[in-house]
């Protein structure tokens, strides 16, 4: 898919927000002991085959004895189809939680705005397709977060979490979600507390992790260039992955991987070296000195994807038979007789 | 020095003023030569003659070329090993101005400068107060205003509050209008109506001595200027974020402003701060805004918000106080000045 360049910046706000919303979950919970107990972030959960299921929040209600959690999704394309039902597995997470076992789970997708109609529309076909009673059933919720003013003139803008479908069992949860205009984010987590992490388990798009990477990781120096490792660049970033991510060797991986790409793809802009030794790259001073870096980058990947394309060619436009025959067409009719 | 400067301030004739400039640094003056020969900037504007005297202290020769004049003058430069340097000189007011704080600013992050806003020197006038028995200090303040709404460039000139209700008047300024600093002139008299000190101070960390004995001016009312200096330096310090046992410990301090910030002025200081650091936006949307900063000079970077009445800025992987107070001078220089404050703890990550 191209990029362009106000897309790179969306995707790039987009991904900061839902770092942010994952962390007003978190705040929700410790700020509202009567909506539940905040278990955990990537909380280690177990089905009764004692398969193991990570959802990115896990919260316990009813004195520990029924689950919630929520899956946070930065984007959702192609994909939805899976992201569902992976959000279904979660509701046989009933072991591991504090106090052994729950009665049952209940789970909330939360999207963007602008991804609920992508998803409404597959959770129907879903319907359709399987008859699963579980996207219908209560104990399933959509929820969106989306950034608005309030009705009353010259109040600030607000980041607020509403309900798109479905319900869970938690009703203190509902009741407060339910309230006009859903629930409001507090403006901690807007002002400072989004800046606690940088990621949410999602891979965040390249263009994130290039200025994550040059506002907060590279060293500043007086030389002109510097030579620096990949394990350096990910040692020194590793804080600002959430601490649960810290242990395994998988994800380990997984961030590496994230920080490579954004290195190599700073490499095909010509704005880094590779290194004289391996995993290791060249850095220009001049790279970390870029006023308004968003632009920048933006404008560079907006480039590179306009390249690929031409390398490519056009993708094929696939010709599909209208269902409905346009007012006017003449009918077959006349020659079938 | 102190023999000669006390002899000079303490006769009434018309001379320029003893400036003493305070400035942030934990290295040694000697440092500077190597400071000012890695700085291409510098070694293309200036000339600089380094010479080291006794007890401690430098000098230095600065030269400048000024609309094809050569401008030059010396400083003497007092360091601390508290972390902070005075930097005296009677030079004329226009050398320091366009020579020696331009200079100076140069030595970013390795020197830093000081900054204040109204609110910080009128705390430091109190102290003042305190220290002279009740003496009234404050004799005038010049300040920069602007309408709440408005937006560009300052009102030219500089309106003056005399003494006599001068604080309250300037409380009654800064709910009308966003104010700047430009100087303050105070005047210390005895019991018996004497003149003890006369001299003004900016808040840029410069403050001047056109009456007084240099001893008392030296032991009294600088020693309380760098206190000041030095506690707002701890209030800057120690604020990156960081990651304890699992835990992320975040020190946010925020600019707290009695109005509801607009649309325009945010914009404004965005463009501002997009010329000085590396800056990228999460949100532009009125009155909302949030972006991720840089200081590339000094390498700390930063969170960055505005909301209501409010504009936070919270410390990320290096901050250092001069990269701090630095951007909160910045801030303020755009949108007027304000209380800062430290943002209260209410909750910690795990």
């Amino acid at each position: 898919m191209s990029l362009n360049e106000q897309k790179c910046k969306r995707l790039y706000q987009k991904y900061h927000d839902t770092v942010a919303v994952s962390v007003a979950l978190y705040d929700l919970f410790r700020s509202n002991p009567l909506l539940g107990k905040f278990v955990g972030e990537s909380h280690q959960l177990f089905t009764f085959d004692n398969e193991e299921l990570t959802p990115d929040i896990s919260t316990s209600y009813e004195a520990n004895s029924e689950g919630l959690v929520f899956e946070i999704k930065y984007s959702i394309g192609a994909s939805v189809k899976d992201v569902l039902l992976s959000a279904k597995r979660y509701r046989n997470a009933v072991k591991g939680w504090p106090n052994g076992a729950v009665e049952h789970v209940d789970v909330v997708l939360v999207c963007s705005a602008e991804d609920t109609q992508i998803v409404c529309s597959a959770i129907q076909e879903l319907i359709e397709e399987t008859a699963d009673p579980f996207f219908t059933s209560k104990g399933f919720a959509v929820w969106q977060w989306m950034v608005s003013s309030t009705r009353e003139e010259m109040r600030p803008e607000a980041m607020w979490l509403q309900p798109v479908m479905g319900a869970t069992r938690n009703s203190s949860v509902e009741q407060l979600i339910h309230s006009a205009g859903g629930i409001q984010i507090s403006e901690d987590v807007l002002t400072h507390l989004r800046f606690q992490h940088m990621f949410v388990r999602d891979k965040p798009p390249v263009q994130f992790i290039i200025i994550f990477l040059t506002h907060h990781i590279l060293p500043k120096t007086e030389k002109e260039s510097y030579e620096i490792s990949l394990d350096t660049i990910y040692q020194r970033a590793n804080s600002f992955f959430p601490p649960w991510w810290e242990s395994a060797e998988k994800t380990v991986q997984v961030k590496r991987q994230w920080i490579k790409e954004a290195l190599e793809m700073l490499v095909e802009m010509k704005l880094v070296e590779v290194g004289s030794k391996e995993e290791t790259y060249r850095v220009p001073s001049a790279l970390l000195r870029k006023h308004n870096a968003l632009n920048f980058f933006c404008k560079k990947l907006a480039r590179i994807s306009r390249r690929r394309r031409r390398v490519r060619g056009r993708v094929a436009r696939i010709r599909r038979i209208p269902s409905r025959m346009a007012e006017g067409m003449p009918t077959l009719e006349p020659f079938l007789k | 020095m102190v023999s000669i400067f006390d002899r000079l301030y303490m006769t009434p004739s018309k001379k320029p003023s003893l400036k003493a400039i305070v400035l942030l640094s934990d290295l040694t003056p000697d440092k500077l030569e190597a400071l000012y020969s890695g700085r291409k900037r510098l070694k293309k504007y200036y000339f600089l003659q380094y010479s080291l005297l006794s007890d401690g202290l430098s000098k230095l020769t600065l030269q400048k070329e000024i609309r094809g004049k050569t401008v030059s003058g010396e400083v003497i430069l007092e360091p601390n090993p508290s972390g902070y340097w005075l930097a005296y000189t009677n030079e004329p007011g226009y050398f320091v101005r366009h020579v020696v704080e331009p200079f100076l600013n140069g030595l970013y992050p390795d020197v830093s400068r000081v900054y204040f806003n109204y609110k910080q020197i009128l705390k430091f006038l109190q102290a003042l107060e305190i220290e002279y028995k009740g003496s009234s200090v404050l004799t005038s303040i010049a300040i920069k205003r602007q309408a709440k709404s408005g937006v560009g460039q300052k009102e030219r000139g500089t309106l003056l509050l005399w003494e006599h209700g001068a604080e309250r008047e300037l409380e009654k300024q800064a709910e009308r209008y966003r104010l700047w600093i430009d100087h303050i002139g105070f005047e210390i008299r005895d019991q018996s109506d004497l003149p003890i000190l006369f001299g003004s101070m900016t808040g840029r960390g410069v403050a001047r001595l056109r009456y007084g004995s240099f001893t008392e001016f030296s032991q009294k009312f600088l020693f309380l200027f760098v206190a000041t200096v030095m506690k707002w330096k701890e209030f800057f310090s120690n604020r990156e974020r960081k990651l304890v046992d699992g835990t992320v410990h975040l020190s946010p301090y925020r600019l707290r402003y009695p109005f509801e910030l607009e649309n325009r002025q945010i914009a404004e200081i965005s463009h501002r701060l997009e010329n000085i650091y590396s800056f990228s936006p999460i949100h532009e949307s009125n009155p909302y805004f949030a972006a991720s900063i840089s200081d590339y000079v000094d390498g700390s970077s930063f969170g960055f918000s505005v909301l209501g009445d409010r504009v936070t800025i919270t410390p990320l992987s290096k901050a250092t106080p001069f990269a701090l107070w630095k951007l909160a001078n910045r801030i303020q220089a755009v949108i007027g000045e304000c209380e800062v404050e430290t943002v209260p703890q209410r909750l910690e990550a795990t």
